[in-house]
């Protein structure tokens, strides 16, 4: 038996403890005949005495006993839980219909509420300054076509008008010579 | 006690805590090496016990389930802090050509005096591994047997062994670096 090979169960030695295994005849002859050991063995003793020097001491203060609340005193809904949960639940809703762009009218056909969660299916509803200017022209560009068309066409219409009046005239003349 | 404990009687829960609460603070005095630390933690500790006693089953096993959480505050404890000592003490190391424990004595060191040795078993405790100071502790200073340690560290009987005798030869050194004779 190598000292390397007992110096864990030194500890077994040192115990002696009812119940763990006791040091074995080997153990106990490796002991007897090996002086470094031997040292080893009396030097963790002096240990053990050496660390009895610090004794125990009492904690600086007693300890609080912890408390568990009486039971009459815990309400199962007190009033400002209550009010806490409904003021965070008022601004989750109110968030939430900041969030949606949300639309709530009342009037003679009665309640609506609509929400949109794209903003741009709500700004698609109305023309800024600046897109209503070019639609704006275009439209007038188009009538004052329009009319100038619609002018021309009259005058044209006015023109074959005459022309037809005229040439009723001048036969109706000479129709009223050849009867002279 | 303890069964009235764990039957809801808060009275005992009182005696419980006034005849626990000088081992646990001195456990956690040795593990932490500072009593104000260890003061919070016999307050944490009892709290924890208060709040989660449906958790132990078996009355016999209260010392080893209250050691358990005392050392896991401990150790929370411990994470939070940096270490505030080492072992670079102003007295002076000696050590002959064997590895002899030797006195080594300065002005102003009394190895006689037992708040000095007191102090410097702290600091050859604290100059070792959470396991090997676990072991040591439990062993040399709650009392424990080797099997109750074990379930403590929550390990094998033969790692608290190997464990405790490593912890043991550690403190052995230590103190011969700070200068003390064993």
């Amino acid at each position: 038996m190598q000292c390397n090979e007992i110096q864990e169960r030194f500890v077994d030695l040192l115990y002696q403890e009812q119940g763990t295994p006791s040091a074995s005849t080997e153990l106990q002859a490796h002991i007897r005949s090996c002086p470094s050991c031997q040292k080893e063995l009396a030097q963790l003793k002096d240990l053990q005495a050496t660390l009895k020097v610090w004794k125990d001491e009492p904690p600086l203060r007693p300890t609080i006993i912890p408390r568990s609340e009486p039971a009459s005193s815990r309400i199962l809904f007190p009033f400002w839980k209550v009010a806490r949960y409904a003021a965070l639940a008022a601004l989750v809703a109110l968030a939430f219909l900041g969030l949606s762009n949300a639309q709530i009218t009342w009037d003679k056909d009665g309640f609506s509420f609509r929400t949109s969660l794209r903003s741009q299916a709500v700004q698609a509803n109305y023309y800024t300054k600046e897109e209503i200017k070019p639609i704006l022209e275009n439209v007038m560009d188009i009538s004052r076509k329009d009319n100038f068309r619609m002018m021309q066409y009259m005058l044209d219409t006015l023109d074959v008008e005459r022309a037809t009046e005229l040439r009723a005239i001048t036969r109706q003349i000479k129709e009223s010579r050849s009867r002279n | 006690m303890i069964r009235r404990f764990l039957e809801g009687d808060e009275q005992a829960f009182t005696e419980l805590v006034r005849h626990w609460e000088t081992r646990v603070f001195n456990l956690a005095w040795r593990y932490l090496g500072n009593r104000e630390d260890a003061q919070d933690v016999v307050q944490e500790t009892f709290l924890s016990v208060f709040k989660s006693a449906k958790n132990l089953r078996d009355p016999a096993s209260f010392p080893t389930w209250l050691y358990r959480i005392t050392l896991n505050h401990c150790r929370s404890r411990r994470r939070r802090r940096l270490p505030d000592l080492s072992l670079d003490d102003p007295l002076q190391c000696r050590e002959d050509g064997e590895g002899e424990l030797t006195l080594s004595m300065t002005a102003g060191c009394d190895p006689r005096d037992p708040l000095e040795i007191r102090d410097l078993i702290r600091k050859a405790l604290m100059g070792l591994s959470e396991e090997h100071r676990t072991a040591i502790i439990l062993k040399e200073y709650m009392g424990l047997n080797l099997e109750e340690v074990a379930r403590v560290m929550d390990c094998p009987l033969s790692t608290a062994k190997s464990r405790l005798y490593h912890g043991l030869r550690g403190v052995q050194r230590n103190l011969v670096r700070i200068g003390i004779r064993s």
